[in-house]
C-alpha cells in the first residue's frame, strides 16, 4: 500500500500537470480497490456510479492537493457521493442478489484454505461482508479494500478516528470468522482461532 | 498463533483481492475516464477551479487542524470538569482520580488485550500503522495534569475560605451564608496555609 501510494502521489502531480499517460496510471492504481468499495455499497450498478465517480473525479482533478493516500480518501469520498445518490435515486437499500447461503456454496475442493479462498469469486466475498451493520462494512471496504488509513477512513465517512478503528476491528472480527467457516475446516484442527475478544 | 495470524492475512488478502475482482480494470472505462479527463484539461478546468475545503487532504489541512482543536477542547472540558468534581466534592473527603476525570470507576484489566489498531496489523492488512495523531493524552500525563489541577482548585478554595471566614466574623454573622459549610472543615483547610489568626 504504501509504495503505491508513493508512486500514486507522483501520478497525480503529473496528471495535474496535464500529462495522459499519468491519469491512465491513476485510474489503474485506483479504480479497482474504488470499485470495490463501490461494489460493497451499491452491488449490481457498481461499474456506472464508479464511472460516474471518474468523470467527476476526471473534471475535478485540478482541485485536489494532497498526496497519494489523500487521493485515495478524496475519490472514494466523490465515489461514495456518488453511491449514495444513486442509492436515494432508486430508493432502496444496497441490494442483495441471493442468499447468502447460496452464494457461499463453494467449489468442492477440501485441500487448503488458501485454495478455497482463492476459487472466492467477488459475489462470494461481497456476500461475506453484506450481512455486517453499514458501518463496519463501510469501515472494513476502505482500509482493506481501497487501502485507506483510520483517519482518512474517518474522514471519509464524517466521524471520529476511533469510532473508525473499532468498526474496522468489530467488521474483521466477524469476516474473519467467516472467512474461516469458508475454508471448510481444514485449518481448524490447529486448536486456536486466534481472536481473543 | 503466529501461524495463526499469517493464515487470516492471506485470508483477508484472498478476500480483498476477490473483491477488487483481481485488480483488473476495464479498459472502455477505462478509455471514458481518459477522455473525461482529456476535456477538462483542454477546457482548462484543471488550472481554473479552485481548491475547496473538501478538495485539500494535506497533512495539515483544514480537516486534521480542526480535529486538533477538538482534541484540544476535549482535554478542556475533562479538566473543567474534574474540578467541578473537586469543587462538588470539596466537603466530602477526596475524590478518586477516577471520579475527577468523570469515567467510570470500573476495573479496566484487559490492558493486554488486542485493541482495533492490533487486530488489523495482526491481518497483516496495514502497511503503514498509521502514525498520525494520538488525540488522547497518555494516562500519566493526564493524571499529572488532573492532579495539578486538583490542588490548584483546593488552594483557591481554601484562600476563598480564608477570605469569606474573615468577612463573616467581620461582620459578626459568621457561616450564616454558607450553611452548608462545616465550621470545622472550614477550620481545617486554611490551618493548613498558616494564615489564620
Amino acid at each position: 500500500m504504501g509504495g503505491h501510494d508513493a508512486e500514486l502521489g507522483v501520478a497525480v502531480q503529473r496528471a495535474q500537470l496535464g500529462d495522459e499517460e499519468a491519469f491512465a496510471q491513476v485510474y489503474r492504481l485506483v479504480q479497482p480497490g474504488l470499485l470495490g468499495y463501490v461494489r460493497g455499497l451499491v452491488g449490481d450498478d457498481a461499474e456506472d456510479v464508479a464511472a460516474d465517480a471518474w468523470l467527476e473525479i476526471a473534471r475535478d482533478l485540478g482541485r485536489f492537493r494532497g498526496d497519494g493516500g489523500g487521493f485515495r480518501g478524496w475519490a472514494a469520498t466523490i465515489a461514495r457521493h456518488q453511491a449514495l445518490d444513486h442509492l436515494r435515486r432508486q430508493q432502496r437499500r444496497p441490494r442483495t442478489y441471493a442468499t447468502e447461503a447460496e452464494l457461499l456454496e463453494l467449489p468442492d475442493r477440501q485441500d487448503t484454505a488458501g485454495a478455497a479462498l482463492e476459487s472466492l469469486s467477488t459475489e462470494q466475498a461481497l456476500a461475506l461482508i453484506r450481512g455486517l451493520p453499514r458501518d463496519q462494512a463501510e469501515a472494513v471496504l476502505l482500509r482493506v479494500v481501497v487501502g485507506l488509513d483510520a483517519p482518512t477512513t474517518a474522514r471519509v465517512l464524517g466521524k471520529q478516528p476511533g469510532a473508525v478503528r473499532t468498526a474496522a476491528y468489530r467488521g474483521l472480527r466477524r469476516l474473519a470468522g467467516r472467512l474461516r467457516r469458508e475454508a471448510g475446516g481444514t485449518d481448524g484442527t490447529d486448536g486456536t482461532d486466534g481472536t481473543t475478544g | 498463533m503466529r501461524r495463526v495470524e499469517e493464515l487470516s492475512a492471506s485470508r483477508a488478502a484472498a478476500w480483498a483481492a476477490a473483491v477488487r475482482g483481481g485488480d483488473v480494470v476495464d479498459p472502455i472505462q477505462e478509455g471514458r475516464a481518459l477522455a473525461a479527463f482529456r476535456e477538462a484539461r483542454d477546457a482548462g478546468l484543471h488550472d481554473r477551479l479552485r481548491t475547496r475545503r473538501r478538495d485539500d487532504w494535506r497533512p495539515g489541512a483544514p480537516w486534521r487542524r480542526r480535529s486538533a482543536r477538538a482534541a484540544a477542547l476535549g482535554l478542556a472540558a475533562a479538566l473543567l470538569a474534574g474540578g467541578a468534581a473537586v469543587a462538588a466534592a470539596g466537603s466530602g473527603g477526596t475524590p478518586s482520580p477516577s471520579t475527577a476525570l468523570g469515567r467510570p470507576s470500573e476495573p479496566r484489566t484487559d490492558s493486554h488485550a488486542p485493541g482495533p489498531e492490533s487486530a488489523i496489523r495482526s491481518l497483516g492488512l496495514v502497511a503503514d500503522p498509521a502514525p498520525t495523531v494520538s488525540p488522547a493524552p497518555t494516562p500519566s500525563a493526564s493524571a499529572s495534569v488532573q492532579e495539578t489541577a486538583t490542588t490548584k482548585a483546593q488552594k483557591k478554595k481554601a484562600q476563598k475560605e480564608v477570605r469569606k471566614d474573615a468577612t463573616a466574623q467581620r461582620a459578626g454573622r459568621p457561616y450564616d451564608r454558607h450553611p452548608a459549610q462545616p465550621r470545622a472543615q472550614a477550620k481545617e483547610k486554611p490551618a493548613s496555609k498558616g494564615r489564620r489568626p
